[in-house]
């Protein structure tokens, strides 16, 4: 049965998306100013290459939240959630270096560039959080990324306006099928740890921060 | 330092309830004319008129 609307909206999730959605304009503002770029078919291959830069690092830091949750010996649950976590992200970085390679660039040349200073802030800031704070504030990040998952009509827009192959967007159709659930998966998670106020704190921080981060990357390529 | 704001770029601003304008966007309006303005009030207003809003597009993959 479902739970009455507002036993529904008092959940870390509820509160987590909340939050997120107050802090994600800038994002937005950036994803808008890509798609709808009149060069949008020379950024595109900037775009993907800066997706991967994010992305090769999901695994590894998915692993060390894991590894410091058993080292702190954190709820069983998060440290189930993050075993899972590594499984349903598991080579989609390889997929996104098969997406650039269709669009022409090899795969020595995408892992040769030197990521910004705001990827490696999006993504070191979890490292930082994991290592030094608590591993539980990575939900956060984890909460912004899956968040919004493209969109079939997304990629259909994408395709035309850009006029690349099918192929190219292979990582983004897997990412539009596989993210609601995974998404959910998060929810669930949020909401079945026995979180106190600090580490609801920390989770909303981090995907704030996140937000904040990767709207100045996405910024960046436009 | 608190800027000067002419009457007509205050109304401009009420009418459309633009709030939280980025400082450099706030330094232009204030240059403006009252034509000027009056330019951006029917601007808005043709946009209004047709139904147009803009769609914000959010994504991301992980």
């Amino acid at each position: 049965m479902t739970a009455p609307t507002a036993e529904r909206l008092d959940t870390t999730s509820a509160r987590v998306r909340r939050k997120l959605a107050a802090e994600v304009a800038p994002l937005s503002a950036a994803c808008t100013a890509l798609v709808e770029h009149p060069r949008l078919r020379e950024l595109w291959p900037e775009y993907l290459v800066l997706q991967h830069q994010i992305i090769r690092a999901t695994v590894p830091l998915t692993e060390a939240a894991l590894e410091r949750t058993r080292e702190l010996q954190g709820d069983p649950l998060l440290v189930t959630y993050l075993e899972e976590h590594v499984g349903e992200e598991l080579n989609h970085d390889e997929g996104l270096l098969g997406d650039l390679e269709s669009l022409g660039l090899a795969r020595a040349e995408v892992l040769g560039r030197m990521p910004s200073a705001a990827v490696a802030a999006l993504v070191g800031a979890q490292y930082y959080w994991i290592h030094h704070h608590h591993p539980v504030a990575f939900l956060g990040y984890v909460a912004l990324m899956e968040g919004y998952p493209p969109t079939t009509e997304l990629i259909e827009t994408l395709a035309a306006r850009t006029g690349y192959p099918e192929e190219s967007f292979r990582t983004f159709a897997q990412h539009a099928e596989l993210d609601p659930g995974h998404r959910d998966h998060l929810d669930e998670t949020l909401d079945a740890l026995p979180l106190g106020e600090r580490e609801e704190a920390a989770i909303v921080a981090s995907a704030s921060a996140t937000a904040i981060l990767a709207a100045k990357a996405v910024s960046e390529v436009v | 330092m608190a800027r000067e704001i002419p009457d007509y770029v205050a109304q401009y601003l009420l009418e459309r309830m633009i709030a939280n304008l980025p400082d450099e966007v706030l330094d232009v309006l204030v240059t403006l004319t009252p034509e000027q303005i009056e330019g951006l009030e029917r601007l808005g207003r043709a946009f209004d008129e047709a139904g147009h809003e803009r769609h914000l597009i959010t994504f991301s993959i992980h």
